[in-house]
């Protein structure tokens, strides 16, 4: 690992209580993020992909404290200095904030409706005391330029924009304290195919200009190898695989990541039969199976599958990494894509 | 050449009309919707009619209320003409009354006697009072300076029930809107707080509102202002009933705006917002008050009817206020037996009044809101 | 083609008429689906897709209204033309269901919530056959089964909230089955699912309509779902189809410069573009306000001014059963 890593998750859990009855006894707990661990390198995409369940929302929005992690640490460089966010108090985390920023999925309730287009990318600057004023409004007319926004529209209200260019405002506003990390959350699964090109060229001209970091959270695969760097998958609450974004499509090591490249609808007619089905359904976080999560789906299973969970290992070759949880991740000889 | 330009100029008007509409704030939005709701823009100048009423009420009232007409006790309702058998059109008058005997039930009745005309001016010289507690007048909107005008004819102590209907329309009206925005405080404080910190404290204010609900409305009220003792003046019994009211009722408010509260905490941007570092009181002032401020007026509107007709049904049964003072409730005391309205149906004249302000609170509110979400689609 | 034609649309015109202005929801749509086939619709939103679907099963939503054309439903003792039936009347309604079904995006408001899918899918099995209620538990076990929905004799007592999205989607396909439609509408069927379970339900669709011979409509917005089940189909554009034909010919001969983005358009697993993605400029025009000659002629890169914001473009046969709308083919 070397020393431009920007953000280090190390054992992160987030686990969400059941509670029942006029007491709120609680009753069990969902795992949603189960003691994962990660590293995102300065300038770089790291997609997370998964299915509903996963636990990838949990783990971006766990990352910008926007939920209480139950456990864990998460270290972010700012200038040489590692600071623990988990750690920070109020004030300190605020400070804090500035430099790691989110974009949502829906570009209709992520902005305040009742709240002009300046308000709404303006507020950043306005409440850290960043710009007021005749520099608020420069400020927010060169933000709307940048996401290709006219910023003579400063003035309407997001009722009169379509969903690309709202979520092109909610990037603006991501935009405007100068974050070095972005935390994309599903950030084009709400909009038109037409429209998803033009926002993933914009994400990665901005990435290239500001110098940013994303961690991209995604479950559309196409999205996910188009616009990583690598690729972190994710299945029930853990990380089942990781490695570099092509490696990972051209040769997956863990059961789970070959069968979600087979299932994904390939827009060619020629894949039509070579697809493998998984059988049965996502596991359930809240009552996970025994062993390895994935085994009651998994073509390859036998029995130390059902007892242990396999540990995240490295088992890539020539000093390049590729982690992989699986009791025969270097036995498994797996069917990637051409 | 000339098409183009009519183009042109046809483009340009559309352009105006939806940058008009990219521009507005939600409550020109709501506006523009509120107004496709004809049913709630008519109730609405219904009540703006009757609350000017309320508040020119003695210039209004042709008569004191409480004024006697010794000679005209349970008159009948006098209608206005125009037209006379001899003379033809002679402009606004009534006949005068006289009492005859009616032989078949031998009650004593009062028929029209043609040959008195009292005509019906505008802007006539009457009794004494003081406008608003400050500009002393004895100027009236109508009245015969020849006899008396009865337009909904007279109590049995023979006082005018027309200005005794619009005096009573200043307390029945007003308790609705004072009672309300006493609950409205109490409500959007304890809603506010059970929805915003959620936990025990929320439990708590639930499980009361849940009782507060579940108590039998009539026989609490009854409870309560059974309490207010007999000699309290009416402005001090006035405000009781408000409290009594208001305190029974802020359960349904609070309810909305700690559900409202519930779902916008979860609305992404809300964090969006605290991501960018703003404060609590930011948040809540900002982004959460205003989001909710149009639903609080709507349900606010829709409560408002609940407390006139409380006020009118404790005064009603003799519980609310008492006479002197005049509100609907009281003056329908008046109509409590059969025998009563039979013989003197106009008593029955403050209901109408009531009806029609419960029903046009009821639209109004439901025209509000309809038009409370303008982003919906 | 000729005797194999199950369902033709002609030239139908859906519009719906709002306080705002007249929104042209389909605007002159012709096309024809075979028996046994898969007839692939796709689109981005506001293309007016589904509503061709609800035209069809006549089932629009209020102030909708089919203005103009034809929809004639070939059964073997004759034709009908669904646009003269009355939307309330017996005969649609027993076309509804019976012969032609609907699977929806979202089982769950599909579904009554407060019904066991036993309950509903028994319900669908006596309103168009004639069994008793016993008969009609066993075939709706039976279906339940075949739909791929383990313990069926114990699920078809579980109400829909009971299910996962997927148990729900195959139990919806279990109700629309239920009485052997030689049509089976489905809109977005797997648009609300994970990408594994959604293999799950396409390879369902896939081998239920082998078994029992049934057209498929399928109304997606996703092209790789079109690539991977469809045998035809039409590319749509605000209300118009801009070009269809057979699916090897869309993907690998596309010619309507909108289908060209479209597929350039999207990233595709396995075949990584360094870059940047060829996208589409602009954004859909607002359906008050359509642009006038051919609607995609203000994003359209291969735009001619004068000629494609003048007239609407004909629908031009470039091969066998392949047409597309477009200037630069013919038409001038």
């Amino acid at each position: 690992m070397g020393s431009n890593v920007l953000l280090e998750v190390k054992s992160l859990k987030k686990y969400f209580p059941i509670q029942k009855g006029f007491w709120r006894k609680k009753v069990g707990e969902v795992k949603a993020v189960d003691d994962i661990s990660f590293y995102i390198r300065e300038g770089e995409t790291l997609g997370l992909v998964g299915e509903s369940g996963s636990g990838k929302t949990t783990t971006g929005r766990a990352i910008l404290r926007a939920i209480e992690p139950t456990e864990g640490e998460i270290l972010f460089n700012i200038n040489g200095t590692l600071i623990n966010i988990l750690q920070l108090n109020k004030k300190e985390l605020k400070q804090t904030r500035k430099h790691m920023q989110m974009i949502f999925q829906d570009p209709y309730s992520s902005l305040n409706p009742r709240m002009t287009v300046k308000d709404i990318i303006g507020e950043p600057l306005l409440v850290n005391g960043v710009a007021r004023g005749k520099e608020l409004e420069d400020r927010v007319a060169e933000l709307m330029k940048a996401v290709g926004l006219r910023p003579e529209y400063m003035i309407r209200y997001p009722h009169a924009f379509s969903g690309g260019q709202r979520q092109r405002i909610g990037i603006a506003r991501a935009l405007a304290l100068n974050p070095r990390l972005i935390v994309c959350d599903e950030p084009v699964s709400a909009l038109d195919v037409s429209i998803q090109a033009q926002t993933l060229n914009l994400l990665q001209d901005l990435q290239e200009k500001f110098h940013l970091t994303y961690l991209f959270i995604s479950h559309d695969l196409g999205v996910v190898e188009h616009i990583s760097d690598r690729v972190a998958v994710m299945y029930t609450g853990k990380i089942v695989e990781i490695a570099e974004t092509e490696e990972l499509f051209k040769n997956p090591k863990h059961p789970y990541t070959e069968a979600l490249l087979a299932a994904v609808p390939k827009p060619d007619p020629k894949y039509r039969e070579t697809r493998k089905l998984l059988f049965g359904e996502v596991a359930d976080p809240s009552n996970p199976p025994s062993g390895c999560y994935f085994h009651p789906r998994c073509p390859y299973a036998k029995d130390i599958c059902k007892q242990e969970y396999p540990s995240l290992i490295n088992i890539g070759e020539n000093g390049n990494e590729h982690f992989v949880s699986c009791h025969f991740a270097d036995k498994l000889s797996l069917a990637g894509i051409e | 050449m000339m098409q183009l330009f009519t183009k042109l100029a046809r483009r340009k008007k559309e352009e105006i009309k939806d940058e008009k509409i990219f521009l507005a704030s939600q409550w020109q939005l709501m506006w523009w919707k509120f107004k496709r709701h004809k049913l709630a823009m008519v109730s609405m100048c219904i009540l703006a009619f009757l609350y000017i009423i309320v508040l020119f009420c003695e210039f209004i009232a042709p008569y004191d209320p409480w004024e006697r007409f010794e000679d005209y006790k349970n008159a009948p309702p006098q209608l206005v003409r125009f037209y006379s058998k001899e003379e033809g059109f002679r402009g606004p008058f009534v006949y005068g009354m006289k009492q005859e005997m009616d032989m078949e039930t031998f009650r004593k009745v009062f028929v029209e006697d043609e040959s008195k005309k009292y005509a019906v001016r505008l802007f006539v010289r009457g009794s004494k009072y003081k406008l608003w507690g400050l500009f002393e007048s004895d100027l009236h909107l109508f009245g015969s300076k020849d006899g008396p005008v009865f337009l909904f004819g007279t109590d049995e102590l023979g006082r005018d029930l027309f200005s005794r209907v619009i005096y009573g329309a200043r307390i029945s009206l007003t308790i609705g809107l004072v009672g309300v925005f006493l609950s409205f405080i109490l409500g959007t404080l304890l809603g506010g707080i059970s929805g915003y910190f959620g936990g025990t404290i929320d439990e708590v204010i639930q499980r009361t509102i849940d009782f507060l609900v579940s108590i039998p409305t009539i026989p609490l009220w009854m409870a309560l202002s059974a309490a207010i003792p007999q000699d309290w003046s009416v402005i001090r019994t006035y405000f009781a009933i408000t409290i009594i009211l208001s305190l029974v009722g802020w359960g349904g408010l609070a309810r909305v705006v700690r559900g409202r509260l519930l779902s916008l905490r979860e609305e992404d941007f809300i964090l969006a917002a605290r991501l960018t570092g703003a404060s609590e009181w930011r948040i809540i002032t900002r982004h959460m008050l205003p989001s909710f401020a149009s639903h609080l007026i709507a349900s606010i509107t829709l409560s408002i009817p609940g407390m006139i007709l409380g006020e009118t049904s404790l005064s009603f049964i003799g519980l609310g206020l008492r006479p002197p003072a005049i509100s609907w409730g009281v003056l329908l005391q008046d109509a409590q037996q059969v025998i009563a309205v039979a013989h003197y149906p106009w008593r029955l004249i403050p209901a109408f009044f009531i009806i029609v302000t419960v029903l046009s609170f009821n639209f109004l509110g439901d025209g509000l809101r309809d038009a409370a979400d303008p982003y919906s689609r | 083609m000729g005797d194999n034609v199950l369902l033709e649309v002609k030239n139908l015109r859906t519009y719906f008429f709002l306080d705002e202005g007249v929104v042209k929801a389909v605007d002159g749509v012709n096309f024809k689906i075979e028996k046994g086939k898969t007839f692939g619709v796709v689109g981005e939103s506001g293309c007016g897709k589904s509503i061709t679907a609800q035209s069809i099963l006549r089932i629009l939503p209020p102030r909708g209204e089919i203005v103009e054309g034809e929809i004639i439903f070939y059964r073997d003792d004759g034709s009908v033309d669904l646009v003269k039936l009355d939307p309330k009347g017996q005969e649609i309604r027993d076309i509804r269901g019976k012969e032609v079904a609907m699977v929806f995006q979202e089982p769950m408001t599909a579904l009554a919530p407060v019904y066991t899918i036993g309950d509903q899918i028994i319900e669908a099995i006596l309103l168009h056959q004639n069994v008793t209620k016993e008969q009609a538990r066993k075939i709706a076990i039976d279906l339940l089964g075949r739909v791929g929905i383990p313990k069926p004799e114990e699920r078809v007592d579980a109400y829909p909230f009971e299910l996962s999205g997927g148990m729900r989607q195959r139990a919806m396909i279990a109700m629309a089955i239920s009485s052997n439609p030689s049509l089976l509408i489905a809109d977005e069927p797997t648009t609300a699912l994970d990408v594994t379970i959604q293999a799950q339900i396409l390879d369902l669709i896939k081998n239920l309509q082998k078994e029992m011979g049934m057209a498929t409509m399928l109304i997606t917005h996703n092209m790789g779902v079109i690539a991977e089940m469809a045998d035809d189909v039409a590319v749509m554009y605000l209300g118009k189809i801009v070009e269809s034909g057979p699916v090897n010919e869309i993907f690998y001969n596309p010619k309507h410069p909108y289908t060209v983005a479209l597929l350039k358009s999207i990233p595709k697993v396995g075949k990584k573009v360094k870059g940047r993605l060829e996208s589409i400029e602009g954004m859909v025009p607002d359906p008050y306000n359509l642009p006038t000659g051919c609607r995609f002629h203000p994003r359209c890169p291969s735009y001619v001014e004068g000629t494609c914001d003048k007239a609407e473009p004909p629908e031009i046969e470039i091969t066998t059963g392949h047409k597309v709308s477009c200037f630069l083919y013919g038409g001038r």
